[in-house]
């Protein structure tokens, strides 16, 4: 269970987050929504443990962040931000062995190198696996990091943006995988998300901010309504029954 | 694709053993020996230390920089030292300098160094977390701030006295002494192997701070330790052969090529033997064919520089 | 290239005017330095005296003081103007004369003049300074626009690495021929020497400046890349040539006759961006007059400190420039966010 208590966080005079408090679902897909600048990722970054926090605390099973041991965390909390380019030669199944580093500390035994081999194979990246990542298409790259995750095996998944620069064929594989580790691992997915109606088709669970406050959290349903959505992003969209999905119209 | 390290790391050693015989055995006789001999082999023991202290620290910092073309030299360690040895003779003499082969004073000039950039990363790590390339960037003012302060220093100083001072500034093996490459072997020598010590972790660094955190590696602990590890080691490098700023570029550039890795226990060996040779070259080039007459760092640094503009040229045609 | 690359000041550009609010309170205090900057030496000096008969005081001035005061105001405007123009065509904060290497050429053809004639005239000396400079700069510029810049401190590190592997060539030069001490004292800037007769060289910066002023605009565009200049209709390449020749010229001349001024050049064209904005036309008076005041702060600093000692201005300049550039560092280091 993750708990954020009163989170705030600002940079000088700038406020970026203010007074956050929630609690993320076990067991379910969260998604954080909002505009470009409303703190989404900024509250991604404290609850994973990668930005402290100005005010306010994060609590992972009932331990506050900053008191857990780095590497017990680790086995147990993953997060991938925006993968940028890195400027090292390295083949994905180096990559995706970097995800066992919790466990074996650099040294892999026969099982990790099992666990990363059933990662490449679920990401379905096994032809690729000694390619080097700089000579990768983005969509490729991005299917290589999300391996290293799932080889990290952590109860919680933290991802900003996982959909970023993909094309429709990968994103939709990518919100595949998400939905599955959930349904039959049982992990706790939590991403930061611009489309939408990936939101709509796969998440159960909406965090909405706007300019660094929160506006609501709740089940997918609650927060999926016009009303709602016009609150978050400032724009009327109208919401379609679509062969079974809730579709958001706003395009004209 | 598979590189085979290992054997490509034999052929590394083996040429590196060959340039050492032929620095050492060349013009060797039974008339020079006693002389030659241990004084050869001081140089390239010497020589052997600062190889592996320049090339690891700058592996450690390219690392924790996210820059491949950077070294702890380059962020005012170097203008640092000059500004030292300047200030010596300024305000003491130049007796004093040459005196200054005591392992106290050695030992004095490497605890300031080390003293001042703890003090840049202190500042560094109060603010925000960590902001790695304002470190650098203040760490380059600093060193243009140092330079500055010693060629004003320079210009002040008696003539006679200034061409000792020259002597001290630039990388010079010819007046080594034993005691100090003791000292300096101690000093670099554990905190190699205190920095050795996070050598996977490191590994892990060359994914970036957000993912290396995300895989349970205690980030900002790893980098202070390493930092400061790197700091000593170059500080004593520099304190007995004087500053080479671009060796460790061009070497840990050259040893991540040559085995095609991003692994630290590789590039480690590499740059080290790779900066053995380098230097050893340089020291056959100004001892034997330019007969003293030019320091040897000026020639490694204008070999290095130019080869990292090929390098840097051929990355930017690639991507 | 995101902001991060290159973004010190965030101000916004104000396209329009040549002065702004700052010009006046510029030439008032330009005005006060320069009074004091001709009362301040050796020699005693009254102003009631200098309208008397005694010719040892107008002569003083004409002699020593003014073309000093002159050779600051040039140098120091004109450095800081250079710095500018390579700011903006090149779109990237860190490229200035004194960091892109320029001054290392510069000094490299000095020494290659001295070397080769043994009595250099100064022009022969000039002209190689300047050849220098302006080959060593498109040098640079040619690698800078071949390697993807991936962070804040790629361009200062590449200009840094040139300018001393440039400079290790110099000191074996130097070495070789036993004019390092030598080179070091003509090389660091200084005033010291400025005497009628020794200066005149810098009124060349004063048509560059012109120059630079008519073609403004057109660097500006520039700036904003090659695809955007050329949807203008205007001839990128030409421009950026034509810009960096101006600048090495400038570098060149004010290099040779007092020296090198590290940081001014790089300094101060940040410092007015990151409160007016980029719009080069318009910040090119205020860059000139600013650099003005602070290098003949520097000098006035320089005369006094050490009194009756003279510190070299490029010292100064360094340690009050390196401040100042620190403290724009953590000011936008502290806005910038994560």
């Amino acid at each position: 269970m993750i708990e954020i208590n009163c989170v705030s966080k600002s940079y000088g005079q700038k406020e970026v987050l203010k007074d956050v408090s929630i609690a993320i679902p076990e067991g379910k897909i969260s998604a954080f929504v909002g505009s470009n600048g409303a703190g989404k990722s900024t509250l991604l970054s404290i609850a994973s443990r990668l930005l402290p926090a100005s005010g306010g605390s994060v609590s992972i099973d009932g331990t506050r962040v900053e008191n857990w041991n780095s590497r017990e965390l680790a086995k147990r909390l993953a997060v991938l931000r925006q993968s940028n380019f890195m400027n090292i030669r390295l083949t994905v199944s180096e990559l995706v062995s970097f995800g066992r580093f919790p466990y074996s500390q650099g040294r892999l035994t026969g099982e990790d190198k099992a666990i990363v081999e059933q990662a490449l194979e679920y990401m379905e990246i096994t032809d690729i696996r000694d390619r080097f990542l700089d000579e990768l298409s983005g969509g490729q790259r991005q299917m290589a990091f999300i391996a290293m995750v799932i080889a990290q095996d952590t109860h919680y998944v933290f991802l900003d943006e996982p959909l970023n620069n993909l094309d429709i064929k990968h994103s939709v594989h990518m919100m595949r995988v998400f939905r599955n580790l959930v349904d039959s691992l049982g992990k706790t997915v939590v991403i930061v998300i611009h489309d939408i109606n990936f939101v709509s088709c796969y998440a159960d669970y909406i965090v909405a901010l706007r300019n660094g406050e929160l506006i609501g959290a709740g089940d997918r349903d609650g927060i999926m309504t016009p009303s709602v959505l016009e609150e978050i992003y400032g724009l009327k969209i109208d919401i379609h029954q679509i062969a079974g999905n809730d579709i958001c119209v706003y395009y004209k | 694709m598979p590189v085979h390290r290992t054997r490509r790391a034999i052929i590394l050693v083996l040429v590196c053993l060959a340039v050492t015989a032929a620095y050492v055995l060349v013009g060797l006789n039974e008339r020079n020996i006693g002389y030659n001999l241990p004084r050869r082999l001081h140089i390239v023991v010497a020589m052997a230390i600062i190889a592996v202290a320049l090339g690891w620290s700058a592996a450690c910092f390219q690392t924790i920089t996210e820059n491949h073309i950077l070294t702890p030299n380059l962020i005012g360690l170097d203008s640092l030292y000059l500004f030292i040895q300047t200030a010596v003779v300024y305000y003491l003499g130049a007796a004093r300098l040459t005196a200054m082969n005591n392992p106290k004073d050695f030992l004095l000039t490497v605890a300031i160094m080390v003293g001042a950039a703890a003090l840049l990363y202190k500042a560094l790590f109060k603010g925000q977390h960590g902001n790695i390339h304002f470190l650098v960037l203040v760490g380059l003012v600093a060193g243009q701030l140092f330079k500055a302060l010693a060629s004003f220093m320079q210009l002040r100083i008696d003539p006679n006295e200034f061409s000792v001072a020259q002597g001290k500034m630039f990388a010079s093996f010819n007046n080594l002494n034993l005691q100090l490459t003791g000292l300096a072997a101690l000093c670099a020598g554990g905190a190699f192997l205190i920095s050795l010590y996070d050598f996977r972790r490191l590994d892990v660094l060359t994914l970036g701070r957000d993912q290396a955190i995300s895989l349970g590696v205690p980030y900002t602990g790893v980098v202070r330790r390493q930092l400061l590890m790197v700091a000593v080691m170059v500080s004593a490098a520099t304190v007995l052969g004087g500053p080479v700023a671009f060796l460790s570029i061009l070497t840990v550039n050259a040893a991540r090529r040559y085995f095609h890795t991003y692994r630290h226990i590789w590039v480690l060996i590499g740059s080290a033997v790779i900066s053995l040779v380098c230097l050893l070259l340089g020291q056959i080039v100004v001892e034997r064919i330019l007969n003293f007459t030019v320091p040897s760092n000026v020639i490694i640094n204008l070999v290095g520089g130019v080869y990292l503009f090929v390098l840097l040229l051929r990355q930017g045609s690639r991507g | 290239m995101n902001e991060s690359v290159d973004g010190i000041g965030n101000g916004a550009a104000r396209v329009g005017g040549v002065m702004s609010r700052a010009t006046v309170p510029m030439l008032v205090s330009l005005a006060i330095l320069s009074v004091l900057s001709l009362t301040i030496g050796n020699a005693g000096f009254a102003f009631g005296t200098l309208w008397t008969t005694e010719m040892g005081l107008t002569e003083l001035l004409a002699i020593t003081r003014l073309p000093r005061l002159v050779a600051v105001i040039v140098a120091g405007g004109g450095m800081c103007v250079a710095g500018m123009i390579m700011q903006t065509i090149s779109r990237n904060r860190f490229v200035s004369p004194s960091t892109v290497g320029t001054v290392a050429w510069c000094k490299m053809g000095i020494l290659c003049g001295t070397l080769l004639f043994v009595q250099a005239p100064m022009m022969v000396r000039m002209a190689l300074a300047f050849a220098f400079s302006r080959g060593g700069t498109f040098f640079f510029m040619k690698i800078l626009s071949r390697i993807p810049i991936r962070n804040i401190i790629t361009v200062p590190l590449i200009g840094m690495i040139l300018g001393a592997v440039v400079e290790s060539l110099n000191t074996y030069l130097a070495t070789r021929f036993d004019l390092v001490q030598n080179m070091e004292s003509w090389l660091q800037g200084s005033f010291a020497l400025v005497i009628r007769g020794r200066y005149e060289l810098l009124y060349i910066g004063i048509p560059v400046v012109a120059v630079m002023y008519a073609y403004a605009n057109r660097f500006t565009i520039a700036g904003m890349g090659r695809d955007f200049a050329s949807g203008l209709g205007l001839n990128h390449g030409q421009i950026m040539a034509v810009g960096l020749a101006l600048a090495a010229l400038m570098t060149a001349v004010i290099t040779i006759t007092v020296g090198a001024l590290p940081f001014v050049d790089l300094v101060m064209p940040n410092l007015v961006s990151a409160f007016r904005g980029d719009n080069l036309r318009a910040n090119l008076l205020d860059t000139a007059l600013l650099g003005a005041n602070f290098v003949l702060l520097c000098d006035l600093v320089s005369r006094t400190a050490m009194y009756p000692y003279e510190i070299p201005v490029g010292v100064t300049a360094s340690i009050l420039g390196g401040a100042i550039f620190i403290w724009l560092l953590v000011r936008r280091n502290r806005y910038a966010g994560a």
